[in-house]
């Protein structure tokens, strides 16, 4: 990897982070008049994350401010926000968003106390905000299924009902995460949380018996079940699982809830970069190409490469933390990054098969102007969705723990 | 067939029929605002739809699906559909405040506005309800020309909107 290039990379990261956050404290998704003008509570979350990262903490907690007051009354974080706060949301329920809140808040708490928790953490904030941290876990265990103790959604990351309507990796991971956060906070604030850490327990036990596979030795992307409430699930009108691989099957690990050196882990993350890693043009794909649901051709995501660069670094393989962090900044364009990486053929493809089957809407004819009008559509690439903030934060995250595990050794 | 499970939609479309002959369509129309206004409430502050400009707007009808499901098993729309839409009509003919009324092109017109509108108010905008499609026609647009006024804006650009969309409102800002 280029260090050089990768430190330039990661000061214009922090300068993006900070120029698309809004006076109100929202990041944008990705700049006013792009493709994403908005605040969405995942990528959010995740800004927060890179600038605790960086040490941003007054930037973090701006931003944690702004979701905090935007919570519905429900205890739900919608989909999205304009900078005002208003719930502008379009889909249904992605109940990761409430498991990321309650993280961020609670990585916020610890990294403002650092050494010196006890005198210097930041519990008058998380005092402030206690209700809205009750609303937010209450809320997810209102989506809990009794019967298998996971926390049912409809959409996920990927805000694809088809594969994460049900019990889905990414969403139980982190709500899973969020619940223990919620209980860090609530210790530090002299709560009775025992309930919650019980729930919690439950929740990361159902996802170690129930979203792995031993004979796949891999986590799964997700049971497949219409109704939170069915019961029993087996008669539920979804009931199946989705055993496809995808990228996010590493976020047990990614949030803590098991060591980076389980075999569970180490072996999902062998199937994740054996299927995952594009052959053609390096970098991680989210899931499988024949999902198809590839808007401006299938390709390669920089915010998972930055992700699973995470486990090679953790568990000291560097040459393989390079190979991924090495390609994201190789393919950084002006030291910005997009959502996702793809081939002048594969675009064509993609749109050959949304033109076809008349499901490509007004917004992504914009996109697909401007992927064609981007300099690197010359050089035989589609940048999609230029620049994305989610992973600039990654990027910040990913080579900060880079930089620890192996800088500090020479 | 009607599912055991999905039945509820069309349960709540024969209520509202039933409601209509047993109590009449001025008080079915204030029910059907009221539970409007009281899930709006439980969503809080939101402002729905597709930007546009000043714009904003809805590509499709939430209840189009369930609304051609009642007409498949029914037929036609009943007389007690009609009778809201010519009920609001016929008040918003008389209202002085016609500029807030809702563009109704069908029965569930009326909840989904009181919806909006109470999310709107939580944050703070007031709504303009400018026209709406119908969704089983896709046709004869149901306009409020006041509030197309009040929007400064021309029927043409409504129009325009209304080519991909099936509802075009607006949010004003409240002093």
């Amino acid at each position: 990897m280029d260090i050089k290039e990768a430190d330039k990379l990661y000061k214009n990261c922090m300068k993006i982070l900070v120029e698309n956050q809004h006076p109100n404290g929202g990041f944008y998704a990705s700049p006013p008049g792009t493709r994403y003008p908005f605040i969405y509570p995942r990528d959010h979350s995740i800004c927060i994350l890179g600038t605790i990262s960086a040490g941003l903490l007054a930037e973090a907690k701006k931003g944690l401010e702004f979701m905090l007051a935007s919570q519905k009354p429900s205890g739900e974080f919608s989909q999205r926000y304009d900078v005002d706060g208003n719930d502008t949301s379009y889909k249904d329920l992605q109940i990761d968003g409430n498991g990321l809140i309650l993280y961020a808040l609670n990585q916020y708490l610890k990294a403002t106390g650092g050494l010196f928790f006890e005198s210097l953490a930041d519990r008058a904030f998380c005092e402030q905000y206690w209700e809205a941290v009750e609303k937010a876990v209450d809320f997810i265990l209102q989506n809990k299924n009794d019967e298998v103790n996971l926390i049912h959604t409809i959409n996920s990351i990927h805000e694809y009902p088809a594969y994460e309507h049900g019990f889905e990796i990414y969403a139980n991971s982190t709500c899973c995460a969020g619940l223990f956060g919620a209980v860090e906070i609530g210790k530090a604030l002299g709560k009775d949380v025992e309930e919650w850490r019980q729930q919690a327990e439950q929740v990361k036990e159902a996802i170690l018996e129930r979203l792995y596979s031993p004979r796949r030795r891999s986590f799964i992307k997700c049971i497949r079940v219409k109704y939170k409430s069915s019961d029993p699930i087996g008669y539920d009108a979804y009931a199946s699982s989705v055993i496809d691989v995808d990228a996010v099957e590493y976020a047990p690990a990614l949030f803590g809830l098991i060591d980076e050196h389980d075999l569970r882990n180490v072996n999902t993350v062998k199937r994740i970069d054996k299927l995952l890693w594009d052959e053609e043009l390096g970098g991680l794909n989210r899931y499988p190409e024949l999902w198809d649901r590839n808007n401006g051709g299938y390709g390669p995501w920089l915010h998972f490469t930055c992700q699973l660069s995470n486990h090679y670094t953790a568990v000291d393989n560097q040459d393989m933390a390079e190979k991924y962090l090495g390609w994201v900044v190789s393919m950084a364009h002006d030291y910005m990054m997009p959502e996702h990486i793809s081939t002048v053929e594969r675009f064509e493809m993609w749109l050959e098969d949304y033109t076809n089957a008349k499901i490509l809407r007004d917004s992504k004819l914009k996109m697909i102007d401007l992927i064609r009008e981007h300099p690197k559509w010359k050089e035989g690439f589609a940048y999609v969705t230029m620049p994305l903030i989610w992973p600039h934060a990654e990027f910040i995250i990913a080579y900060n723990n880079y930089r620890k595990k192996f800088f500090s050794k020479s | 067939m009607i599912r055991l499970g999905s039945m509820l939609p069309q349960a709540f479309l024969i209520g509202i029929t039933d409601l209509v002959d047993l109590i009449g369509a001025e008080k079915t129309v204030k029910w059907l605002i009221r539970i409007g206004s009281e899930l709006g409430e439980t969503q809080g502050s939101g402002l729905e739809g597709a930007p546009e400009g000043d714009l904003n707007y809805l590509p499709m009808c939430p209840f189009s699906d369930e609304l051609i499901r009642y007409i498949d098993m029914f037929g036609e729309r009943p007389e007690e559909f009609k009778m809201i839409v010519d009920y609001i009509k016929e008040r918003e003919a008389a209202n002085k405040d016609k500029v807030e009324c809702p563009a109704v092109s069908n029965v569930l017109c009326l909840l989904h506005h009181a919806y909006r509108v109470k999310r709107a108010e939580m944050a703070g905008q007031k709504t303009l309800h400018l026209a709406c499609k119908s969704p089983l026609t896709g046709r004869d647009p149901a306009y409020n020309e006041e509030a197309i006024a009040e929007a400064g804006v021309t029927k043409e650009d409504v129009d325009k909107i209304l080519e991909k969309g099936v509802c075009v409102f607006k949010f004003v800002k409240e002093e």
